[in-house]
């Protein structure tokens, strides 16, 4: 086996993982530094009043990990399908390592989102149409984990979540053009079109931010689903105990039921 | 994770009292936003950690391969 995916012997980690964790590292600090010191706050159009100020800040953060979420969301549906298609367990595992990954990027969109509306809007949560469908995504994608936890048989168990997994996909899209279906008070798009509105530094920490949360996103994925592949593993074999002495069981019943008849 | 979650809501926590004693003002929000991030990511990243070693221990050797 390559060295670089040799695992750790008690653990999820190997020596490639280990360097490009150091290098996630490395980019996370390098980010912290242009965003939060570098950059300079935002001081709009013209210096005009609505200019954004430091608040410009958590967009970098805020922004990168709901891409990070869409992404993870996406490889469960994408994993979900194959493995309908393939019924390869593989796909199956790195669905369920996605979601739970998706969940936590999910919960940190949210979070964010909400400091910055408590500054920007004057309220920690309004039922806006973006927030409502990221808190339903949430849900759903909770209620994924919940079901795989749910059921035991490992087959039963990656069809149902392959099918959740595909259908819970139908709400990011939602989430996404939410702020441009229906009216709310969550600002429109500010990159994912032809004339971003901002520019120079500030953009680059934005675009550095996505960068950096979609290593962080890969690098958190080799240890999640190396997580999930030795569960399986450890389920497998348990499920080979079990069968095994129930056989060990039937087996010792048979013998002692000629004895009991004499 | 348990100390990542103590710590963020620590921090929530002390900026919700700031809030009630004197309004922080953006960059407060924005340092305890970089915070929640980093502790929650840095948590769940430790957990994870921590539960491969977990499992991997109850494995025999010849299974602890990544595929």
């Amino acid at each position: 086996m390559n060295p670089l995916f040799r695992m750790h012997p008690d653990g999820t980690a190997s020596r490639g993982s280990r360097i490009f964790g150091l290098l996630v590292a490395v980019s996370v600090a390098v980010f912290l530094a242009v965003a939060l010191v570098i950059s300079p706050p935002d001081s709009g159009p013209n210096a005009s009043e609505n200019s954004m100020g430091e608040l410009v800040r958590i967009m970098y953060v805020h922004v990168p990990v709901a891409v990070a979420c869409y992404l993870a969301f996406f490889v469960t549906a994408l994993a979900s399908v194959l493995y309908l298609v393939r019924r390869t367990e593989g796909w199956d595992l790195l669905a369920a390592a996605s979601a739970e990954v998706g969940v936590v990027f999910t919960l940190l969109t949210l979070a964010t989102g909400s400091v910055w509306g408590h500054i920007a809007w004057g309220t920690w949560w309004e039922w806006d149409p973006r927030l409502t469908s990221t808190l339903l995504m949430l849900i759903v994608y909770i209620g994924y984990l919940a079901l795989r936890g749910a059921v035991i048989d490992p087959v039963v168990r990656a069809k149902r979540a392959a099918v959740v997994g595909l259908v819970a996909f139908a709400n990011v899209p939602i989430v996404h053009y939410s702020v441009d279906w229906w009216r709310g008070i969550h600002q429109p798009a500010t990159i994912s079109r032809l004339d971003p509105t901002i520019d120079g530094l500030k953009l680059f920490a934005l675009m550095f931010g996505m960068l950096v949360a979609i290593a962080v996103y890969a690098w958190l994925m080799i240890h999640r689903f190396r997580l999930e592949y030795m569960r399986a593993r450890l389920e497998e074999k348990g499920l080979d105990v079990a069968l095994a002495e129930r056989r060990a069981e039937a087996g010792a019943g048979a013998l002692a039921a000629p004895k009991g008849a004499q | 994770m348990i100390t990542a979650v103590v710590t963020t809501l620590a921090s929530l926590a002390t900026l919700l009292a700031q809030e009630n004693a004197s309004v922080p003002d953006e960059m407060g929000y924005v340092w305890a936003s970089y915070a929640l991030v980093v502790a929650v990511l840095a948590g769940y990243a430790v957990v994870t950690i921590r539960r491969g070693r977990a499992v991997g221990k109850r494995l025999p050797p010849d299974e602890r391969r990544w595929m």
